[in-house]
């Protein structure tokens, strides 16, 4: 099963609320930025994909940044990424529950290791 | 006390270009961060930002983004979601790391966007035409659901006690 974190542009209470329900009803690991499991808050692109490397965790995001281009340096300097998610803002947020608890429990990780996808 | 100021290099000396709220003879120290020319709509917006009382501290300046204090929080985001129709309780609801009197006065600047802010929000598309391409696409959420009702349907046919 594959683990998750949640960035910082997706704390919404609202949005949690929904995840853990998804979690009771089945488990996936998952955690955010700003939790004490996670990365700390204001953590910039760059350090944020390497704790996400060393965590092996897929970063999930609703903010385009600048992660694209991090992750493509951090690519070429020989490291290896477990991927990084954008999620649509068209999805209601039991939808982005839904699709993170889907992401961890229906996928494989070469479907999203080293490269970036956004969600239609 | 530490503030960001976006600075141009004239050959001698290192020129503002905004005004400092410091006194004459003051003595700083300086770290430079250089700006590439594809942050120039980026620039602009910041430099425009830091005349606006509201934001001139609220709004951070780095690695060519314009970040809210402290946050992961940027100013795209935040613009994105006005220019969806959210209001600004709302994107505070979604983005509680954002302070709420910063998203209002940044959505209210949506209500008349200047050059720079139209300008900034142009170059994020541009931007992300570069970037996100359908190669990157990733699956929709009806094909996942798919997914678990076949995994489901597998799983199901599964005897619990294999045949002798």
């Amino acid at each position: 099963m594959l683990r998750l974190l949640l960035d910082e542009n997706m704390r919404a209470k609202s949005l949690w609320s929904a995840i853990r329900t998804a979690v009771e009803v089945s488990p996936f690991d998952i955690v955010r930025v700003g939790d004490d499991a996670g990365p700390p808050l204001g953590i910039d692109d760059a350090h944020l994909l390497d704790w996400a490397a060393a965590e092996q965790r897929i970063l999930v995001s609703c903010d385009k940044r600048t992660l694209p281009s991090h992750l493509h340096n951090l690519l070429a300097s020989g490291r290896r990424s477990p991927g990084v998610v954008f999620m649509t803002k068209q999805l209601v947020l039991s939808e982005m529950a839904e699709y993170l608890q889907l992401i961890a429990t229906t996928t494989s990780a070469a479907e999203w290791a080293d490269t970036y996808r956004f969600i239609p | 006390m530490s503030i960001t100021v976006a600075a141009r290099y004239d050959g001698h000396s290192l020129v503002p270009e905004t005004p400092l709220d410091l006194r004459v003879g003051q003595r700083v120290t300086v770290e430079v961060e250089v700006v590439s020319e594809n942050d120039d709509a980026t620039g602009r917006l910041w430099r425009e930002l830091q005349l606006d009382p509201e934001l001139r501290h609220q709004i951070v300046y780095s690695g060519g983004l314009l970040n809210v204090r402290d946050s992961r929080i940027t100013v795209r985001l935040i613009l994105e979601l006005a220019g969806a129709g959210l209001q600004p309780v709302a994107i505070h609801e979604r983005l509680p790391t954002a302070n709420l009197p910063t998203i209002e006065r940044l959505v209210a600047l949506t209500g008349c966007p200047s050059e720079a802010l139209r300008n900034y929000l142009q170059s994020q598309r541009a931007d992300d035409a570069v970037w996100f391409d359908e190669a990157h696409r990733g699956p929709a959420l009806e094909e996942l659901r798919a997914r678990a009702s076949l995994i489901a349907n597998a799983n199901r046919q599964v005897p619990l006690i294999p045949d002798a």
